[in-house]
């Protein structure tokens, strides 16, 4: 007989001693308990919001995780360097105040343009981080980071992190140096553990945590919004603007914007707007899609906050809301590739006039929202997790 | 013996069980399933090409297409009207969003014959309010609570080329219409009802729902839009004349499918 069924049948004393010494064997194998007990992050979903949102399923939402992403967003060292003037963080750039644009009155980034660690301009001028998490439709002017990119690594604010961190117009930096620098200063592996139940830094990870924070940023308290909740009421210059904003006879602004039906004030979608008539930017919605009647089109930005976002257009081309509106008045370019929903671009614009145009900036200053530009959660921390101080506007 | 016996009972008893799992069953019910095609002139729409010319002699192209359909019954032989989006169900088909083009409504039903279908072209007044969408994209489809609120029920956007040889955008967008900036509002949705031809015992669960874009330009109102103009949100009298040409833009065709849902 086998001596393993001699031990079950003709022994089963032994048999059951077996059994309890496999099981405190193994029970002393198990691992410690971890720390890793992540607080599930909530976002409240204001009224008439979407309530769906661009949330990756590997990379739920916490407090934990979103404490992290903040203190990592204003962290210079993201950059991999520690030398004062090598430092650069999410926040040099992405300027709570502005919207999380560096603003046209950048000391630094003269008229609005940003540059790397090394000077190298941005491809690009900036789109404001306002309301992200209901982005379906894709990151950037040209929508390439998108759930729907076959590239793996280009699909969310996660990959974008990540591409910052190594762009030569950005962070211009070494994930390897990254993480081993994150890793290496005190209180941030005891952050990583609580947020995703391990010490060891990853680059994973650190976008993780930032996209988790960035996701967060909410704006839905400017004077509209309390308007549309009936808490207060626009002025008659304002409500004209509004109806401007609002029709088809007028400025025509809401197709493409939003407004009361879709308070994101952007249908986050792609438009020639007629600023050219030759497309040659190797960066426009035609270089991720290849249609042709894509060339020239770029996402519509949000309107919320815009007052604080020049300079405007992905080219940075108008300095003042008054250019933009000048534009779309009287400077439209009619191309074939123009979007049809810019109905007046063969005669050069909506035509208004100087009365129409003042209303509709007073409209469009009603979406500043001060709650978002001043919650202090949404700025830089106090200190770092060792004590550093963080980094905004540096 | 006896044995022997009781095993050849088993064996019969299995087969038999066998052979009624595997005969056909018959199917009493199915979820009916709809397929939206665009045709010019029978043909499948081409999307920004400028070589359609309406009615009226316009050259035109089309570059987006986006609706809603609602309430769908179908009406048995007998006069039995069967709703099939007994759920408020309100489909968003467009053009540049493949997955919109079929649609399979939550009810079912019965396996018998049809003499016709409707559904509602749009929302109706009762449900087409601000609010009711809120994620995109059916939220891109809204309109402006100072001129009616709710949804547009459709909007298709291209260009014409105008009498003056000059290429224009034209914005055919249907929705809630009002007249002199009163405070009366006119709805533009309408009911389409299409005959079928389904005879008791055939199964037929997919209908394809054809828009013939060429008819909204046709009749009863011939369209041109260098009388008309390209845009005509504020412009109730244009949107009736689409919705009365609407009427006659639809055609049916069905056929039966595999079933995946039976009784």
């Amino acid at each position: 007989m086998n001596p393993l069924i001699s031990l079950l049948v003709g022994f089963p004393q032994k048999f059951i001693v077996l059994v309890l010494v496999a099981t405190v064997f193994l029970s002393a194998c198990k691992p410690e308990e971890t720390m890793y007990h992540p607080t599930p992050y909530e976002i409240t979903v204001p009224k008439y919001f979407p309530t769906r949102m661009n949330i990756p399923a590997d990379n739920p939402m916490t407090v934990e995780g979103v404490e992290l992403g903040r203190y990592l967003f204003y962290d210079g060292r993201l950059s991999g360097q520690t030398e004062p003037g090598k430092l650069m963080s999410c926040g040099t750039c992405h300027l709570q105040s502005r919207a999380f644009e560096c603003g046209i009155d950048h000391p630094k980034f003269i008229g609005g343009r940003p540059f790397g660690i090394t000077g190298i301009v941005t491809p690009h001028y900036m789109l404001p981080m306002i309301n992200l998490v209901w982005n379906e439709t894709g990151y950037l002017w040209s929508g390439l980071i998108s759930v729907d990119n076959p590239n793996k690594s280009q699909r969310n604010i996660e990959d974008l992190v990540g591409m910052a961190v190594t762009a030569p117009h950005e962070l211009s930096g070494d994930t390897i140096k990254t993480k081993e620098l994150i890793q290496s200063i005190p209180g941030y592996p005891e952050l990583f553990e609580k947020a995703f139940g391990s010490r060891t830094v990853t680059m994973r990870n650190i976008s993780k945590a930032i996209a988790q924070f960035v996701r967060t940023l909410v704006s839905s308290d400017s004077k509209f919004d309390r308007y549309m909740r009936g808490e207060e009421q626009l002025s008659t210059h304002e409500l004209s603007g509004y109806v401007l904003f609002m029709t088809e006879d007028g400025g025509d602004c809401f197709h493409c914007h939003g407004g009361s039906g879709n308070p994101l004030f952007t249908t986050n979608l792609f438009y020639n707007t007629g600023k050219d008539s030759v497309f040659t930017d190797s960066r426009d919605r035609f270089s991720v899609t290849g249609d042709p009647s894509d060339k020239g089109a770029y996402k519509a930005s949000t309107l919320r906050n815009i007052e604080l976002t020049g300079p405007y257009m992905h080219d940075g081309r108008f300095k003042t809301l008054e250019e933009v509106i000048d534009f779309y008045s009287e400077g439209v370019i009619w191309s074939p590739n123009v979007h049809p929903l810019m109905h007046h671009a063969y005669d050069g614009g909506i035509q208004l006039t100087s009365t129409e145009k003042a209303d509709l900036i007073t409209f469009i200053k009603t979406l500043r929202d001060d709650t978002f530009l001043t919650n202090p959660a949404y700025g830089p921390p106090a200190q770092l997790p060792d004590g550093a101080k963080a980094v905004e506007n540096n | 013996m006896k044995k022997n016996l009781f095993r050849s009972a088993l064996a019969i008893v299995c087969l038999s069980l066998l052979f009624v799992s595997c005969g056909k069953e018959r199917i009493k019910s199915v979820r009916p399933q709809f397929v939206f095609k665009h045709t010019v002139n029978g043909y499948e729409l081409q999307k920004g090409v400028m070589n359609y010319t309406n009615y009226a002699g316009n050259l035109y192209q089309v570059d987006e297409l986006q609706y809603f359909i609602s309430e769908i019954t179908l009406r048995t032989n007998d006069g039995q009207v069967i709703p099939i989006t007994t759920d408020n169900a309100i489909h968003y088909v467009d053009l540049d969003i493949p997955s919109t083009l079929e649609w399979a409504p939550a009810d079912r039903a019965p396996v018998t014959g049809y003499s016709s279908i409707s559904f509602v072209f749009g929302i109706n007044e009762a449900k087409n309010k601000t609010g009711l969408f809120v994620n995109p994209p059916e939220r891109d489809m809204f309109w402006p609570d100072m001129m009616g609120g709710g949804y547009h029920l459709m909007k298709m956007n291209g260009n014409w080329l105008s009498a003056s040889d000059t290429i224009k955008p034209f914005n055919f967008h249907l929705g809630i219409g009002m007249i002199d900036d009163a405070n009366i509002f006119y709805q533009n949705y309408f009911t389409v009802t299409l005959p079928l031809n389904i005879q008791a015992g055939t199964l037929s669960n997919v209908y394809t729902i054809n828009m013939n874009i060429e008819k909204w330009f046709e009749a009863p109102n011939l369209w041109d839009w260098n009388a008309i103009g390209g845009q005509i949100m504020q412009n109730q009298d244009a949107m009736h004349k689409a919705a009365e040409n609407g009427m006659n833009v639809f055609s049916v065709k069905h056929e039966g499918k595999d079933i995946v849902y039976h009784d």
